[in-house]
């Protein structure tokens, strides 16, 4: 077992803008980039969620430097950053409908919910009006710009984590399976849990990786690393991947930001060799102090083991 | 609704590396002058026959192609700057990670470590065969369905491998989907999400 | 790539009097697996590649007489899957399934498993002028070596990397090879020779010489084979120690012994002494312990591979054992 703690806390003053045209269809541009963490997914379900629409129906415009500000992809720090942004702004395009909306209901905005593409009055359900329709006849594309807010300046903030492993020591040959990883997260509110997922098991695939395979074997007498290739330089196959079950606490930080949500692109990645070499000891008896854990280690270990009853 | 900023020219990395690469006369000119120029050996008659470049016909995704190849050149190549199927990937180049998978005849092989004059009179697939119309494939779907990838580099090589696999064992337990999938390297480290894929797909192929 | 001209022989013979008549620079390639890799390194610059597999007939598994005959344009996928292979040959059948990759299992063949280059990083780094390459010593030895030889080093401490040359040469393998001058036969534990007899090379295959056919003498109902192949992660590695076995079997009494072993020498390795001191016991986890032990002390590990002596006798005791399974 291993825990982590890791601030995953954004980027404060991080851009994003929100336009819907009288068509109805609704765009959110950003100047962040999805390598694979699920950027485009998180912004369109934070834009769809606020607006009573489904993810499918926001236009999501990144990987462009031209678009409203965001930082780097990196330190676990894009969805915290880019998701309070989208959310500030589509926060102020639901101000926007609400106020079209309550001429036409007849009520105070106060009163109107969005949900399932319509706005709807809170006392009274059957009264409702489509979005589209309420745009319908707009002179020009209405933009809101969004903002993500400071720190809260008054106490600290993290993610938080635990690992569990088991692992099966061969103790003729000094090599490690894992068999099973268990890993439970507090990273605030869970955006996608599909993708937050997809943190989670990368996380722990390349802990497995670094724990018992990736060496960087360099040479004294040539200066130079003898393996920098995908051959020598091992990293874990499907072969190697054990069960992993992702847990998330899923508890809402409001006082972090307006989504009350944290980074998860490091956490994951933190306590992952740890626990597998936490879980080693437990089953042989002795340290292994230095990744990776390589058979050759495993059993010089062993014999320190014996050496010393 | 297209943005004024965007609308100056643009000139895309792709579109700029292909027009580099353009046709077969950009090819070998490149080759030949990143590398030494071979002994020219000749053949007599009756002897085996010597080819410093060959017009070669294949079939790739269901069409026959032909075009003159050096034998410098790998099928990789051919797919992806001639052909411009560029779904297979340029990964490792060295025949070390799976990203350039492909089927030859049937059978997922790594197209970075194949010569393109090898593959004459051969059938390739590679993942741009796999869809029928807007109908995907299967095995794509269920990537889709099962957020299989993260950064996606790797994903049209698990992909080709993942079908083959489903063509010789409709059913495969959790070990033989590993074994399956075992020369495709996932650097994100989705491996859990790929089998799951994997599973899925043999599933819904059962079902038709 | 650099560029290179291609070959394409319709025949063997073909291929024989064309490397008779050319005096450097052209190279035989089966699956290329390995050959595309050397030529992508820089390790060789052909001038002619002369490839194998245009040749038709040359991939056949085919019961005989007094043998199974194995054309070396077989694919190694095709090996581990032969119904007959499987039947009466096991280690050919562990050994091929665990090589490499599918992918590369599909591509790669018996021939060119056979001949195919040591992967030590300092011979596979173009950089590096090492003993193997005409250079004056082996940067291993002192430098990083934890996948080197801990037998007849010296010279070169390159291990050599094939799965099926242990697992043939323990089935009393002979190689068939064709040449300008017709056919000879060579069992295939005399095909490889260490470092001291050559270091450029780790076989004795001539110039104008091609791998044709390897053949394995009929199986003994009391016969047992078995591989055991270590590698560090779950799979696509080459062994860092491998076993193959064969031994005649008498109830549990082992009455004749082949083990020769992967990973651990320039040349596939064979344990004579350890054969001699297993013969007549049982096939147990403890007297192949004791036997592998004789082997063991002869070994002369650099500063970073020590760790394959105990792996070795695990192998060998893990395949005497397998064998009664």
């Amino acid at each position: 077992m291993a825990s982590q703690i890791w601030p995953g806390a954004g980027v404060p003053g991080t851009l994003a803008d929100l336009r819907i045209y009288s068509d109805g269809s609704v765009e959110v541009e950003c100047g962040t980039q999805d390598i694979g963490t699920g950027t485009r997914t998180h912004i369109a379900v934070v834009a769809a969620d606020t607006l009573g629409l489904e993810p499918q129906d926001i236009s999501v415009k990144i990987g462009n430097s031209d678009y409203p500000w965001a930082p780097i992809s990196g330190g676990s720090l894009t969805t915290p950053s880019v998701g309070p942004a989208v959310r500030d702004a589509a926060l102020k395009a639901a101000e926007y409908l609400k106020g079209l909306a309550s001429k036409k209901l007849n009520t105070p905005p106060a009163d109107i919910l969005l949900e399932n593409k319509k706005l709807v009055l809170k006392t009274d359900p059957s009264k409702a009006i489509e979005i589209r329709e309420v745009v319908r006849g707009l002179p020009r594309p209405m933009v809101f710009h969004g903002e993500r807010s400071e720190h809260p300046s008054t106490f600290a903030f993290q993610t938080f984590g635990a690992h569990f492993a088991e692992v099966e020591v061969d103790t003729e040959t000094g090599k490690i399976k894992v068999k099973k990883v268990v890993a439970a997260h507090d990273v605030g509110r869970v955006i996608n849990r599909q993708t937050a997922e997809s943190q989670v098991l990368g996380g722990i695939i390349q802990g497995l990786s670094a724990g018992l395979f990736e060496e960087k074997l360099m040479d004294p007498e040539t200066g130079t690393m003898v393996n920098p290739n995908l051959h020598d330089y091992k990293i874990a196959t499907a072969l190697d991947i054990p069960e992993i079950i992702p847990i998330f606490a899923d508890v809402v930080d409001d006082r972090l930001n307006n989504l009350g949500t944290k980074g998860l692109g490091e956490p994951p990645r933190i306590p992952s060799s740890a626990a597998i070499a936490n879980a080693v000891y437990n089953a042989i008896g002795v340290h292994v102090r230095e990744i990776p854990m390589t058979p050759a280690k495993v059993l010089a270990a062993l014999k320190r083991k014996e050496a010393k009853p | 609704m297209e943005n004024s900023r965007k609308k100056k020219k643009t000139v895309t990395r792709r579109a700029f590396l292909q027009s580099l690469s353009g046709g077969a006369v950009g090819a070998g000119v490149a080759s030949r002058v990143l590398g030494k120029e071979p002994r020219s050996i000749q053949s007599g008659p009756g002897e085996m026959e010597v080819f410093s470049s060959k017009r070669i016909a294949l079939t790739v995704n269901g069409k026959k192609v032909g075009f003159e190849t050096e034998p410098g050149e790998t099928l990789l190549q051919v797919l992806r700057d001639r052909l411009r199927l560029t779904g297979t990937k340029r990964t490792c180049n060295r025949g070390e990670c799976g990203g350039c998978t492909v089927l030859l005849d049937g059978k997922p092989v790594y197209s970075c470590h194949i010569l393109a004059i090898q593959a004459e009179g051969k059938d390739i697939l590679t993942i741009e065969g796999l869809a029928s119309g807007d109908k995907l494939h299967p095995v794509q779907q269920a990537f889709i369905d099962k957020d299989s990838y993260q950064c996606g580099f790797c994903t049209p090589g698990f992909i080709m491998s993942s079908v083959a696999l489903l063509d010789k064992n409709k059913q495969p337990s959790l070990d033989e989907i590993k074994a399956g999938l075992s020369g495709n390297l996932c650097r994100c480290g989705n491996y859990q999400k790929i089998h799951a894929a994997v599973a899925a797909a043999a599933d819904a192929m059962r079902r038709g | 790539m650099n560029s290179f001209q291609y070959g394409k022989p319709t025949s063997l013979e073909q291929v024989t009097s064309f490397l008779a008549r050319e005096n450097a620079n052209v190279f035989v390639m089966a699956g290329g697996t390995d050959l595309l890799g050397e030529i992508k390194e820089g390790l060789i610059e052909p001038d002619l590649v002369i490839d194998l597999k245009a040749v038709p007939g040359l991939a056949y598994i085919k019961k005989e007489k007094d043998a199974v005959a194995i054309g070396a344009l077989t694919a190694v996928a095709d090996l581990a899957e032969d119904p007959m292979i499987r039947q009466d040959y096991r280690v050919l059948v562990e050994a091929a399934k665990v090589i490499a990759s599918p992918q590369l299992r599909n591509m790669g063949t018996v021939g060119g498993n056979l001949c195919q280059r040591p992967r030590c990083w300092y011979y596979r780094d173009a950089r590096v002028v090492c003993s193997k390459k005409g250079g004056s010593k082996c940067y291993a030895e002192k430098g990083r070596n934890k996948y080197h030889a801990i037998f007849a080093g010296g010279i070169c401490y390159a291990v050599y990397p094939s799965d099926l040359a242990p697992a043939f040469i323990a089935l009393e393998a002979i190689a068939v090879i064709a040449s300008p001058q017709g056919e000879r036969t060579i069992p295939l534990a005399e095909f490889y020779a260490p470092p001291i007899v050559n270091v450029r090379k780790e076989n004795v295959l001539g110039k104008q010489e091609v791998v044709k056919e390897i053949r394995i003498p009929l199986a003994k109902k009391n016969e047992k084979s078995t591989y055991q192949k270590f590698i560090e992660r779950g799979s696509w590695d080459f062994a860092v120690v491998s076993a193959a076995v064969k031994a005649a079997l008498s109830g549990a009494t082992i009455e004749d012994i082949r083990i020769v072993c992967g990973g651990v020498a320039p040349i596939p390795w064979r344990l004579k002494k350890v054969e001699a001191a297993l013969k007549g016991k049982k096939a147990t986890e403890s007297e192949a312990r004791k036997a592998a032990k004789i082997a063991l002390a002869e070994a002369a590990p650099l500063a970073e591979n020590g760790y394959k002596i105990e792996l070795l006798e695990t192998m060998i005791a893990r395949a005497v054992v397998a064998l009664g399974k």
